[in-house]
């Protein structure tokens, strides 16, 4: 019988993290956290950035997402794979964020030092890497001054990479409804950077 | 010019589609020379430049999300049935969720077989043949036990279930002395072994 024939264990066992996304999914499903956790750490990244940029604050954006991940655990059982496990959490994740930017919390601003973690090209002059710092800063300003659903909708196109119809499913809404956001929302955003043109 | 960019422009474009073409750098020859699809570029031009910065802003999750996250969900695990485990020393249980995993955990050792769901439940028997309940040599709980599997398409045989199955009653039964009557198994995937390695 050949080494990787079914029935021919080996002394490895699999490592969680070679596993695809249907199979932690399952077994979390089942009830498995450590399956949870590695699904988790992939997404976490993306999705606390987009929390961030939604929330424009740090602190406000950890709790919403360690509320979102600790509701997805307990609402995991009754997820069905109808839509991806990444738009499912996505879904999670933006109410959270919406819920708290409803709920008119007092929002902290991001204090400016931490604003300008800015990665711009290596060959930028000292003059340029300024402009480009000084243009991220009003476009971010812009984008936190977006109305939410607008903002929402950009920041998962642009930011998040995400198709229309991803972008309907994780808001809830038509793909047509989504594309008249994401046209809105660069229209405000182009005009607040008139000045730089 | 006006572009909104709500409406299709008099070109018979949608302004939506020529932004995206702009950012993609797919613009055909028409959207190179239309006016209207340029007075799109022109409006949205500063918006690309000032997109690249800010959505290359470092924005890295803290190291305390997932622990953080980790330490509730390790809390509120579903505790699952208990399942008598025979015992001279007293009542031993271990839960279905455990058990589960302990089979997961056995068939991940085979590279040929991934798990993905499993699920155990009770099976019935007659009142006359159960033993009192919490005694110390309670009898263990006829099982039966369903999975669901992607398998290798090398390397699957026609016997693989046969040893997929045995190595389930086995591991139940030399592990935690469970009584595995049944092993269905469902065969939801195929993959190939050899992209894995």
């Amino acid at each position: 019988m050949n080494a990787v024939d079914i029935g021919s264990p080996t002394a490895t066992r699999r490592v969680l993290t070679d596993l695809g996304e249907a199979v932690l999914v399952a077994r979390a499903r089942d009830g498995d956290p450590r399956c949870f956790e590695v699904l988790l750490r992939r997404h976490q990244q993306s999705l606390y950035a987009l929390a961030v940029r939604l929330l424009d604050d740090r602190i406000e954006a950890q709790d919403a997402v360690q509320d979102a991940f600790i509701l997805a655990w307990r609402k995991l059982p009754a997820f069905r794979g109808e839509a991806k496990f990444s738009t499912w959490l996505y879904r999670i994740v933006t109410n959270q964020c919406l819920s708290r930017l409803r709920r008119g919390r007092q929002q902290q601003p991001l204090p400016e030092r931490e604003k300008q973690h800015l990665v711009a090209p290596e060959d930028l002059s000292p003059q340029a890497y300024v402009e480009h710092a000084a243009l991220a800063a009003a476009l971010s300003a812009a984008v936190a001054a977006l109305p939410d659903d607008l903002r929402l909708a950009w920041l998962l196109r642009e930011a998040e990479h995400r198709s229309y119809e991803e972008v309907a499913a994780i808001t809830g809404t038509r793909v047509s409804t989504i594309r008249g956001r994401i046209a809105r929302a660069r229209a405000r955003l182009a005009d607040s950077l008139a000045e730089w043109r | 010019m006006s572009t909104s960019p709500e409406h299709g422009l008099p070109c018979g474009r949608d302004s939506l589609s020529v932004w995206e073409n702009a950012r993609n750098d797919t613009h055909d020859q028409h959207e190179a020379t239309c006016p209207y699809c340029q007075g799109v570029y022109e409006q949205f031009r500063i918006l690309a430049i000032a997109s690249d910065p800010y959505l290359a802003q470092a924005i890295t999750a803290p190291t305390s999300l997932i622990a953080t996250v980790m330490r509730t969900v390790l809390t509120e695990l579903r505790p699952g049935r208990p399942l008598p485990i025979p015992s001279d020393a007293g009542p031993a249980f271990i839960t279905d969720t455990a058990l589960a995993a302990a089979l997961r955990a056995a068939l991940d050792t085979d590279p040929a077989v991934i798990t993905h769901r499993c699920r155990i439940d009770t099976v019935d028997v007659p009142e006359t043949a159960r033993s009192a309940p919490n005694t110390p040599t309670q009898q263990p709980t006829p099982l039966a036990v369903q999975l669901s599997v992607a398998v290798s398409y090398e390397h699957y045989t026609r016997h693989g279930e046969s040893v997929v199955r045995t190595r389930v009653i086995d591991t139940g039964r030399n592990l935690f002395a469970q009584q595995i009557d049944t092993v269905d198994i469902e065969i939801i995937d195929v993959f190939s072994t050899e992209v894995n390695r």
